[in-house]
C-alpha cells in the first residue's frame, strides 16, 4: 500500500474538483485549529518512523536522516505550541489528522516486521513519499487558506524544514540504490 | 567592518547584517585596513548568508544560528567541524591558508557554503583588475 499516493489522491481531489460537498471536508477547507492539529499530528507522525529507524536499522545514513527528523519535528512542534498558548488556542481534531493518524499506524506495524536493507529502503521510501505529501499539502492547500498571519508564518518557515528533509531523502533514496 | 561582541541578535540585526554583508563581501576581504577582520554568516531559513565570502589567513568566521533547529558548519571533508550550532547560537574558527573552503550542514546536506581563501597576492592581482 502506498499511503502517500492516497494523500496526493486526497490533495488532487481538493485541487482539481474543489466543490466537495458539505459532508467531505478537503484539506483547503480546514480552519487555522484544525491545520495547527494536522500538522502537529504530521510532526509527530515523522518523529515516530525515526525512532522506529534508530531501534531497527544499522545504517549510519538512515541513523543521521532519522536524528535530523527528530530534531527538526520536535522543534517545529514547540514552536508550534509556543504559538497557540500565545493565540490562546486548542487545536481541532479533524477528518485528516485521523486519517493520517490510522495509516501511519499501519505503516508502524508493516515496517516493525522488517529488518536489514528491507526496513532501509521501505523506510527512506516512505520518508521521502511522505514529505512530499505532506509539503503538497502545507504549500497549497495549508498556506494559502490560513488566516492568521503569525501561524501562517510558521509553516512558511516550516515548509523550509520539510522541503530540506525531501531533498535529504531524496539523496538517502538514491544511496541505498 | 562586521564585528560585533554580543552573542545574540534580534531578526532586525541579522537583516542588516545579511545586507550589509551581500553588498561588502566583494570589498571587504581585499580592503586591508583591518587584521584580522570577523566575517559573519547568518543561517536562516536552510541557507548559509552569505552562501559564498571572501577571507583572508588568520581572519575569523562566525556562524551564527537564526532558525529554531540546529544547524552544523562541516568542512565537506570534515576536517573542521562546528558539530551542532542550537538555535539563537553561534560557533566561530580562525581561518589559515590552508582551511578547507567548501562546506555543509551535516544535519541538512542541501545546505552548501564556502570560505574563499584569498592570499595577499590573489587581492592584489583582483584589486589591479
Ligand atoms: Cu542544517
Amino acid at each position: 500500500m502506498n499511503y502517500h499516493l492516497t494523500l496526493i489522491a486526497i490533495l488532487a481531489a481538493t485541487l482539481t474538483v474543489g466543490c466537495a460537498t458539505a459532508a467531505t471536508k478537503t484539506p483547503a477547507e480546514l480552519n487555522d485549529l484544525e491545520i495547527a492539529h494536522v500538522a502537529y499530528i504530521a510532526n509527530n507522525i515523522d518523529v515516530r518512523y525515526a525512532h522506529l529507524a534508530l531501534a531497527i536499522s544499522d545504517n549510519p545514513k538512515i541513523h543521521e536522516f532519522a536524528n535530523a527528523m527528530i530534531r527538526d519535528h520536535k522543534a517545529v512542534n514547540v514552536q508550534a505550541l509556543a504559538l497557540l498558548e500565545k493565540l490562546n488556542a486548542t487545536p481541532q481534531d479533524n477528518f485528516l489528522s485521523k486519517q493520517l493518524t490510522g495509516q501511519s499506524n499501519e505503516l508502524v506495524n508493516e515496517m516493525r516486521q522488517l529488518s536489514g536493507a528491507a526496513f532501509d529502503a521501505r523506510y527512506a521510501d516512505n520518508e521521502l513519499g511522505y514529505h512530499k505529501a505532506v509539503n503538497d499539502i502545507v504549500e497549497n492547500s495549508f498556506i494559502p487558506n490560513i488566516e492568521n498571519s503569525e501561524v501562517k508564518a510558521l509553516f512558511k518557515k516550516a515548509l523550509a524544514i520539510y522541503k530540506a528533509h525531501e531533498q535529504h531523502a531524496e539523496k538517502m533514496v538514491a544511496s541505498l540504490k | 567592518m562586521l564585528r560585533f561582541k554580543q552573542n545574540k541578535w534580534n531578526n532586525v540585526t541579522v537583516a542588516i547584517v545579511t545586507v550589509m554583508a551581500l553588498f561588502f563581501t566583494p570589498f571587504e576581504s581585499i580592503s586591508a585596513e583591518e587584521y584580522p577582520q570577523t566575517h559573519v554568516i547568518a543561517i536562516e531559513d536552510l541557507k548559509f548568508m552569505p552562501q559564498e565570502i571572501n577571507v583572508k589567513p588568520g581572519d575569523i568566521v562566525q556562524w551564527v544560528n537564526f532558525d529554531f533547529i540546529p544547524h552544523t558548519a562541516t568542512a565537506n571533508d570534515h576536517v573542521w567541524n562546528s558539530d551542532m550550532i542550537g538555535a539563537q547560537a553561534s560557533w566561530e574558527m580562525t581561518v589559515d591558508r590552508d582551511t578547507f573552503e567548501g562546506y555543509f550542514c551535516v544535519y541538512h546536506p542541501g545546505m552548501q557554503g564556502k570560505i574563499k581563501i584569498i592570499t595577499e597576492s590573489l587581492a592584489k592581482a583582483q584589486q589591479l583588475q
